[in-house]
């Protein structure tokens, strides 16, 4: 699982007055990389998901402009991937991973440098990420445990194939639109029926949230080597401990969805999760209607604790999140997101009207 | 003269999801199941952290017996070899007011 990492990465922070300050190598979650890497192959059908390439490798795309150790992007690649040699890379390939991927490890970078009284609490800052030789691969590596952990491969090809092009005309599109140049992400259909129960369970939870699991199938599209995701059946928590502003998980919980998962049919995997946003946290309430068309607040919000919950439970390529938030109307808006460049990103998605 | 001989299990874990299994071999017996989660952690790709920076808590729930193990327990007196354990996180999401 641990890549290959022949660099050390720091943020340079640049403070007002023009002075900078590097922070210690950066503590940084690779394994929303690897996963991207790994899927990367999946969709192109060079490996499945039970030959996963273990062989990861993270290596950065120098700034364009200034050139190392200034990094612009980072690309996690099968060893056979790579084509050019670091500090070669004329332009950031559209699936690299974006420095936003560095956003936390900063963040906890600087508090930690807030903490030794080598930067005031408050002060404002910029940031770049610089790349510096040097090994990082044995950063969480658990490599002092008395034991050994190797993954095992979980014997679960895709088989199945589908037309995407009958699916696409039994349904409605959702999401965001389509920007020119990002990666293009594999398609999700969700039944009407998976959404109207979700809806129906989450306004039966009132001012409390409520969430579940997504069950569904993976098929490899007929005609165009990508794999689409039918999302098929929800399974309410019932356990999860909820307020009006959190939804929370416990080992209880766990056992007792996924025992119910487990009741039904042995061809669904996991596809991700749902949850609501009460109306009580929508922030626009108590605005005027013209006020929110424009507010940037005024839409789906998938909290850092969303992501975190994401990154936990649901950190495979295929999972996605549905949000349902309660606003003004009486049906929640409904939007969807997903792994993106070892992001989490709102996507577009399609709600099945009929089944095919 | 007695010879002691020192036992060791291999079991398999996978995560909440089923999405990824792992082979755990040469396991000690004396190991503590918080030992044995805290490497876990680290070998599957898991956070190590959660949202607000505090260490994510995860509990073993041993398919055996249908029951989450006790991070103080022995993996000798609880585990068997061949025997499958799965992480539970417990984990929050939500729409937390403070953070619009």
């Amino acid at each position: 699982m641990a890549p290959s990492i022949g660099h050390s990465f720091v943020a340079e922070l640049r403070l007002a007055g023009g002075r900078r300050l590097r922070t210690p190598p950066l503590e940084i979650d690779w394994t929303p990389a690897v996963e991207y890497a790994q899927f990367r192959a999946v969709r192109r059908g060079t490996a499945g998901f039970a030959s996963l390439p273990r062989a990861i490798r993270v290596h950065p795309n120098w700034d364009i402009h200034d050139g190392p150790p200034y990094v612009a992007s980072v690309r996690a690649s099968l060893d056979a991937d790579i084509r050019l040699p670091d500090g070669q890379a004329k332009v950031t390939p559209p699936d690299a991973i974006p420095l936003e991927y560095f956003t936390d490890p900063v963040r906890q970078a600087v508090s930690a440098l807030v903490k030794t009284g080598r930067l005031t609490e408050g002060e404002g800052y910029t940031w770049r990420i610089c790349a510096f030789p040097g090994d990082a691969s044995h950063a969480r590596s658990g490599g002092s445990d008395p034991f050994t952990v190797e993954q095992v491969a979980q014997g679960d090809e895709i088989t199945n194939t589908c037309n995407l092009r009958a699916l696409r005309r039994c349904s409605v599109r959702h999401g965001p639109p389509r920007t020119r140049g990002a990666p293009r992400d594999f398609p999700v259909f969700i039944d009407r029926r998976v959404l109207a129960e979700a809806i129906d369970v989450a306004r039966a939870a009132g001012d409390l949230e409520a969430g579940g699991i997504l069950l569904g199938r993976v098929a490899r599209s007929s005609g165009r080597s990508d794999l689409v995701v039918e999302v098929t059946a929800q399974v309410q928590a019932r356990e999860a401990i909820a307020d009006d502003a959190s939804l929370r998980f416990t080992p209880r919980t766990w056992q007792a969805v996924l025992a119910a998962v487990r009741l039904r049919r042995a061809d669904e995997r996991v596809a991700g999760w749902w949850h609501s946003h009460p109306r009580t946290v929508w922030p626009c309430r108590s605005c005027p209607a013209e006020r929110r068309a424009s507010c940037p607040l005024n839409g789906a919000f998938f909290s850092p604790m969303d992501v975190a919950f994401q990154r936990t439970a649901f950190f495979g390529p295929i999972n996605v999140a549905l949000l349902l938030s309660f606003h003004a109307d009486a049906s929640p808006r409904h939007d969807l997101f997903g792994w993106r460049q070892g992001l989490v990103a709102a996507r577009e998605y399609y709600v099945l009207e009929h089944s095919t | 003269m007695t010879e002691v001989l020192e036992r060791k299990l291999a079991v398999t874990a996978r995560d909440a999801t089923g999405q990824r299994t792992f082979a755990v071999r040469e396991l000690p017996v004396d190991t503590t199941v918080h030992e044995l989660v805290r490497g876990l952690v680290a070998r599957m790709g898991l956070p190590a952290q959660d949202s607000a920076g505090a260490p994510q808590s995860f509990h073993a729930f041993l398919e055996r017996d249908g029951r989450h193990l006790q991070a103080s327990e022995i993996v000798g007196d609880a585990l068997r070899d061949a025997d499958e354990i799965v992480l539970h996180p417990d984990v929050q999401a939500g729409a937390r007011v403070g953070a619009f």
